[in-house]
C-alpha cells in the first residue's frame, strides 16, 4: 500500500483545510483514515462525482472508510465519512473475546465516546453470548457474522446467524424481583440491550436471524 | 478482572478492577466461592475501579450474594459511578442489594 498517511479525527469533528493533508484532497487517497466529518478545502473538486464509489482509503486490513455523503458550504466541501468493521466468529467464547477485543479497537481508533463504547460492548457481548448458548441445537461449528459502521451520528451493529428462530424484540421483559433468593434475572441482557440502543430491529430471512442494534453517538 | 480480598470490620471487601463479563464471571464465582468456604458471609463488593460490568457480571454478584444470604450473611455493594451505575439502576439490583457510596460509608453502619 505504499507510504501509509494515518489520520484519525475525533468524532463528529470538522477540520479546516490547513489541517488536511494534500492527499487528503483526493477522495481516492490511500492509506487515510477519515472517521466522522471531515471539511476537505479543494473547492475545485467536485465529490459528489465520488459519492456513489467513495471508498477512499484503507488503514488495515479490518477498517475501511467509504464517503458516504458531501455538502458544500462557503468555506468548501464537508464529506460524511463512514467507518466499517466487519467480522466473523464461530460459535465460542474465545472467539467472542477476539471479536471484542478487534471490535474495541475499531471504536478507540474512531474516537467514540466512552459511554457508546460501554454500550457497544454491551450489545455485542449480550447478542453473541445468547447467539452461542442458546441458537444452535447441535455442538456443530457455526458461523456468526457482525458488522459494525460508523455514520454520521450513528453506531449500527448488526448481527446474522443461521441459528434457531429467536426474535429478541420478544423476549419477555425480566420479572421484578422482591428478594434477592427467589431472584433469576432471566431475560436480563436482552433488557440492557433493548433500553440502551436508539433503535433496534429484528428479521428472519432464509433461515437466518438478522438482528440491527442502532446507539447514538452525542458528543461527550 | 483482578479481584482481591480485604478485611474492613465486619465487611470482607472484595475490589474488582476491569471487567466482570462473560469470560471473567466464572474466575469472580471462583474466588466468591472460595471465600465463603474460608468462612466469609459478608461481602462489600466494591465497584468503583471495575469499569465495565454486563449481565453476566450481574447474574455472578446475585449468585454471591444467594448464597451470602442462605448462609446467614449479606452482600452489598459500592463504588457505582457512570455506566456500571447505569446498568445497576436499569436491571432493579438497587432493591435487591444493598448499596453503599463507598467502603467508609459501608464500614461507618
Amino acid at each position: 500500500m505504499g507510504n501509509l498517511l494515518t489520520l484519525v479525527l475525533p468524532f463528529g469533528d470538522v477540520i479546516g483545510c490547513d489541517a488536511v493533508p494534500p492527499e487528503a484532497r483526493c477522495p481516492h487517497a490511500t492509506g487515510l483514515s477519515l472517521n466522522g466529518r471531515c471539511l476537505v478545502g479543494n473547492r475545485n473538486l467536485d465529490m459528489r462525482e465520488h459519492c456513489s464509489t467513495g471508498r477512499i482509503n484503507v488503514v488495515a486490513p479490518r477498517l475501511a472508510a467509504f464517503i458516504c455523503g458531501a455538502t458544500k458550504n462557503s468555506s468548501g466541501w464537508e464529506l460524511v465519512v463512514a467507518g466499517r468493521l466487519q467480522l466473523s466468529i464461530q460459535n465460542n467464547y474465545e472467539a467472542l473475546a477476539r471479536l471484542m477485543g478487534e471490535a474495541n479497537e475499531f471504536l478507540e481508533d474512531s474516537a467514540v465516546p466512552e459511554t457508546v463504547v460501554y454500550k457497544a460492548n454491551l450489545i455485542l457481548e449480550e447478542l453473541l453470548t445468547n447467539i452461542i448458548k442458546y441458537a444452535f441445537d447441535d455442538e456443530g461449528v457455526h458461523e456468526i457474522s457482525v458488522v459494525l459502521t460508523l455514520a454520521g451520528t450513528t453506531l449500527t451493529i448488526e448481527f446474522v446467524d443461521g441459528g434457531r428462530e429467536f426474535s429478541p424484540l420478544l423476549a419477555p421483559q425480566p420479572e421484578a424481583c422482591h428478594s434477592i433468593l427467589d431472584c433469576t434475572i432471566g431475560g436480563l441482557g436482552i433488557h440492557l440491550v433493548r433500553t440502551m440502543t436508539e433503535s433496534v430491529e429484528y428479521r428472519r430471512e432464509q433461515e437466518k436471524n438478522f438482528f440491527v442494534a442502532r446507539l447514538k453517538i452525542d458528543a461527550e | 478482572m483482578e479481584i482481591s480480598f480485604a478485611k474492613r470490620g465486619e465487611w470482607t471487601v472484595v475490589t474488582v478492577q476491569g471487567r466482570i463479563d462473560t469470560i471473567s464471571a466464572p474466575d469472580f464465582e471462583k474466588s466468591m466461592r472460595e471465600q465463603m468456604t474460608q468462612g466469609s458471609n459478608r461481602f462489600l463488593v466494591d465497584l468503583a475501579k471495575c469499569d465495565y460490568i454486563s449481565s453476566a457480571g450481574l447474574r455472578c454478584i446475585l449468585a454471591a450474594g444467594k448464597n451470602a444470604k442462605a448462609s446467614g450473611g449479606e452482600l452489598a455493594c459500592c463504588g457505582l459511578s457512570g455506566m456500571v451505575k447505569q446498568v445497576f439502576d436499569i436491571s432493579g439490583f438497587r432493591s435487591l442489594l444493598r448499596i453503599f457510596d463507598s467502603p467508609d460509608d459501608a464500614a461507618k453502619e
